[in-house]
Parts: C-alpha cells; sequence; structure tokens
C-alpha cells in the first residue's frame, strides 16, 4: 500500500513532464479559455439598444494571422466564446500559447452576424459589406494559465448617424435612402495589426442600404452612415427608393440638426402624401417620379374649419426626367408649349412668392427646393454652382413675339427671369393647374 | 490512474493547470470614472 501511495504521488508531481497514459489515448492539448465580454455603449436610446440573442462579435488577436478569429456569441443573457471554426478550441488552432501577449480588435455587424471571416493578404476581411455602422472595441491580451479574460466597451465610431423608418414589410436592402448629408459607410478589412479600414467607395450623393430592425410595430428600416460636410444649415432633403422597381418618395425638413451619433426617426412609410379628392392628405413622403404631381398649398384653421389653399398642382419632376434632379429634356420654346402645361411668368412668381425657397443638393446634384407650407418640389439647377439652369415659362415677351421668358435658377444664386430667344433650349417643369 | 481524476492535461509548452467548470470574467477595461462609451445619441423624431 506504501509504496503504492508513493508511486501515485510520483505521477502526480511528474505529470507536467509525462503524458498520462491510461491505455486508451486520452492526451490532448488542452484549449485556451476565453471568459470574455462585451458592453453595450451606454445611453443608447435609439433604435438597437442592447445585445440580442444571436447577435455576434468578431475578436481578432495580433498574435493570431488571418483568417484566424474567434467568435463571441449572445444567448440572451451571456456571451459564449467559440472558435472561428466552430469546433472546440484547441490550443494552437489560434496560434496562441501561454504567455502570449498582444492586441485584441473586437467589431460587432449590426446586421452581419452571420458573416463569415477571410484573409485579403494579412488582413481579415467579411464575406459581405455592409455599409452600416458597427461597434468596435481594443483590448490588450494575456494568455495567463490558459486564460484569456476582458471586458470589450463597445463603442459607435464618430460621426456615424441613424435613420430609422417605420415598415411593417421592412426587408434587408430592399429599400435605400438617400442624404447628401451623409455617406454610406462599413467596415472594409482589418488588419493583421487590429486597424479598421473603412470603406471609401461611396459618396455623399450614393443611398444608404436599409436593414430590416425590430418587429412589430416597431418593424422598419434602419439606415445609417458617416456624416460629410453638411453646406444647407438645418435643411435635409431624404430620397427613399425602392430597390426592386425604383419607385421612389421624397421628404424635405426644416430646423432640424444632424450631429455624429444622431439618432433619427424619420415618417413612417406609410405617412404618404395623397390626395383626398381635392385637398392633400399632409402625408410627409412625396411620391415623385416620370408624370407624377403633387398639390402644393396651405392649411389654416383648425379642425372642421381647417381651409385648404391651392398654390397649384405641380409635377415633381422635369418634362423628359425620371427623378426630381434630373435635367430632363431640354426644349426650345415652341415645343415647350406643344408638349407640356407651362406655367406663365406670373404663375411661376406667384408660386415662388408663397414659397421658402431653399438650396441644396439632391443624389449630388444642385437646386432649389420650392417649399410651401404644405408640400414642396425640388427643381434642379446647374452642375456648378454658380451657373444656372433655365425653365421656359408659357410668356412671350410682350416687346418682340420671338423672345420669351424663362426662369433661371442658381444654386449659389438668386431666381430671376430673363427673356431670350423662343430658340433657346430649356427644361421644363410643367402645371397642371393654378387657380390664383 | 482512474478516469474521475483524469482531471489534468499535459499541453507542451505550458503550465500545468485545471480546467474549471465556472466561468473566470476579469474587467480589464478601464476603471470607474470611465468616459461614457459612445452608442447613439437619443432617438429624436423628424
Amino acid at each position: 500500500m506504501w509504496i503504492l501511495i508513493v508511486m501515485a504521488v510520483a505521477v502526480i508531481t511528474s505529470c507536467g513532464q509525462e503524458i498520462l497514459d491510461s491505455g486508451s489515448d486520452i492526451t490532448e492539448t488542452a484549449p485556451i479559455v476565453f471568459n470574455l465580454t462585451a458592453n453595450h455603449p451606454d445611453a443608447t436610446k435609439a433604435v438597437k439598444t442592447g445585445w440580442e440573442a444571436g447577435d455576434v462579435i468578431f475578436v481578432f488577436f495580433s498574435g493570431a494571422a488571418a483568417p484566424k478569429h474567434l467568435k463571441m456569441h449572445y444567448d440572451g443573457s451571456a456571451w459564449s466564446s467559440a472558435e472561428y471554426n466552430g469546433s472546440r478550441q484547441t490550443e494552437g488552432a489560434l496560434g496562441l500559447a501561454n504567455g502570449n501577449v498582444g492586441t485584441m480588435r473586437a467589431v460587432f455587424l449590426p446586421f452581419g452576424s452571420d458573416a463569415t471571416v477571410s484573409a485579403s493578404g494579412t488582413d481579415f476581411v467579411f464575406s459581405k459589406t455592409y455599409y452600416a455602422y458597427y461597434l468596435t472595441a481594443t483590448l490588450d491580451y494575456t494568455v495567463s494559465n490558459g486564460k484569456v479574460s476582458g471586458a470589450f466597451q463597445m463603442e459607435i465610431p464618430d460621426d456615424y448617424v441613424q435613420f430609422f423608418v417605420e415598415d411593417a414589410d421592412a426587408q434587408d436592402e430592399a429599400y435605400q435612402l438617400g442624404c447628401d448629408a451623409v455617406i454610406p459607410t462599413g467596415v472594409a478589412s482589418i488588419s493583421a495589426n487590429g486597424t479598421i479600414t473603412e470603406t471609401s467607395d461611396k459618396t455623399a450623393a450614393d443611398d444608404m442600404l436599409g436593414y430590416a430592425y425590430g418587429s412589430g410595430d416597431n418593424k422598419g428600416y434602419l439606415f445609417s452612415g458617416k456624416l460629410t460636410t453638411w453646406k444647407y444649415g438645418s435643411n435635409y432633403y431624404f430620397a427613399k427608393t425602392k430597390t426592386a422597381d425604383g419607385s421612389r418618395a421624397d421628404y424635405f425638413v426644416t430646423g432640424k440638426t444632424l450631429s455624429s451619433h444622431s439618432a433619427v426617426k424619420l415618417p413612417a412609410a406609410s405617412d404618404v402624401y395623397a390626395l383626398n379628392g381635392d385637398t392633400p392628405n399632409k402625408g410627409k413622403w412625396v411620391p415623385v417620379g416620370s408624370g407624377i404631381t403633387v398639390k402644393l398649398g396651405k392649411f389654416s384653421g383648425e379642425g372642421g374649419w381647417e381651409h385648404f389653399s391651392d398654390f397649384g398642382t405641380w409635377y415633381t419632376c422635369n418634362y423628359g426626367a425620371t427623378a426630381p434632379e434630373q435635367y430632363g429634356t431640354k426644349s426650345t420654346f415652341g415645343y415647350a408649349t406643344s408638349n407640356a402645361t407651362l406655367p406663365t411668368k406670373s404663375q411661376f412668381e406667384t408660386f415662388i412668392n408663397r414659397c421658402s425657397i431653399v438650396p441644396i443638393t439632391v443624389h449630388g446634384v444642385y437646386g432649389k427646393v420650392f417649399n410651401a407650407p404644405s408640400g414642396f418640389v425640388f427643381l434642379p439647377s446647374y452642375s456648378q454652382e454658380q451657373l444656372s439652369l433655365i425653365y421656359w415659362t408659357s410668356t412671350i415677351y410682350e416687346n418682340d413675339n420671338s423672345d420669351a421668358y424663362y426662369l433661371s435658377i442658381t444654386h449659389g444664386g438668386s431666381i430671376s427671369f430673363i427673356i431670350t430667344s423662343s430658340t433657346a433650349w430649356a427644361c421644363i417643369r410643367a402645371l397642371v393647374n393654378q387657380l390664383y | 490512474m482512474e478516469q474521475s481524476q483524469k482531471r489534468f492535461y499535459e499541453t507542451p509548452g505550458l503550465e500545468l493547470f485545471e480546467l474549471k467548470p465556472e466561468r473566470v470574467i476579469c474587467q480589464s477595461g478601464p476603471m470607474d470614472g470611465s468616459p461614457e462609451y459612445r452608442g447613439f445619441n437619443q432617438e429624436e423624431t423628424w
């Protein structure tokens, strides 16, 4: 008995150097245990607050070459870690060993938990580029006694903003949102030392893709991107396009400010302008496109005494255009008057006097919004700020009937009426009718 | 050695250690007094 005990002790104390063998092969290298958690940023009161079951955080180690990485999974109450190939963690798979030190980079893609990671040279790249915000953090790590521990304090990078549009039928990428104050931006790659490189292939004129989020009454599209220099003060123009068929509705708003980390709830997708008989319904999203019109005006009074003053029903696009920012087909005066209902000079003047006129860009095109108390239209100007785009009126110059009046719109300047030869080529923004 | 005693494994180049069933979390992030971690702001309706 005494001999057996001595032998047993000898085995235990020396087994750091010897292979334990029961006769069957139980030798295995022990996995490194990753005790990692992640904290969602504080003070997030916008859509998608807090972690949700199914969320994945990708963790990249400075000591592990691409594409090796760790995935943290959230089950609804806690995080667990799994090796990128999904199998049990085994020492060596990430290339880490006890005593290793380095830096971890954690990345959360709010709509990309099912992304996969591959190597692009020594960089890490995701299987798909999501042009949307992301959360990230870094931590130093030490493999100590077979463990790596830490708590990531996840943050949204500066200058990201988000927009949410309620839509019970939301599906990923089914809608796009254009706002020239925002550049669609996402993670392009992560370097071996954990530096994130963001995408740079989009401009402010490009649309953000919408990702479905939420459920029930709170389901909708989340659009996000990074702020760029905005020259148009508190005025913002949104173009919402359905990916499948290009149908579009626009929303113009004043008196607002976008800043880093802004979260904005735009009108619901169902809040759409339409006519109830002769009167607009006050819907915020105005459908735009070839042949589509909008009645502008002003509501006054309240409740049953509310009265609508009609400023005229205008086409949302130029003649020959399919979007408000397109120039469309330019025509001579004669062709124009035979093919469209041109506003008279007087009708244009009345319309201009009733609206606030706001310079802005839409999909990168300079122009001006004619913003009535109820409703708006966008007329493009020229491709350079100080040059003008001209629009026919139907009014012949009283002193020479070979000339006619046109409206000149200069983005960086004024609106004015100019007399020119009726053989000149100009755009047309047609008017259906204007009562007074 | 009996199966129940096989809690120890050799890991070449590593110190001997024991796998523990419970999770050990070490907060290695910034301590109290750290700045607010930036999420999105309070949602505003436009």
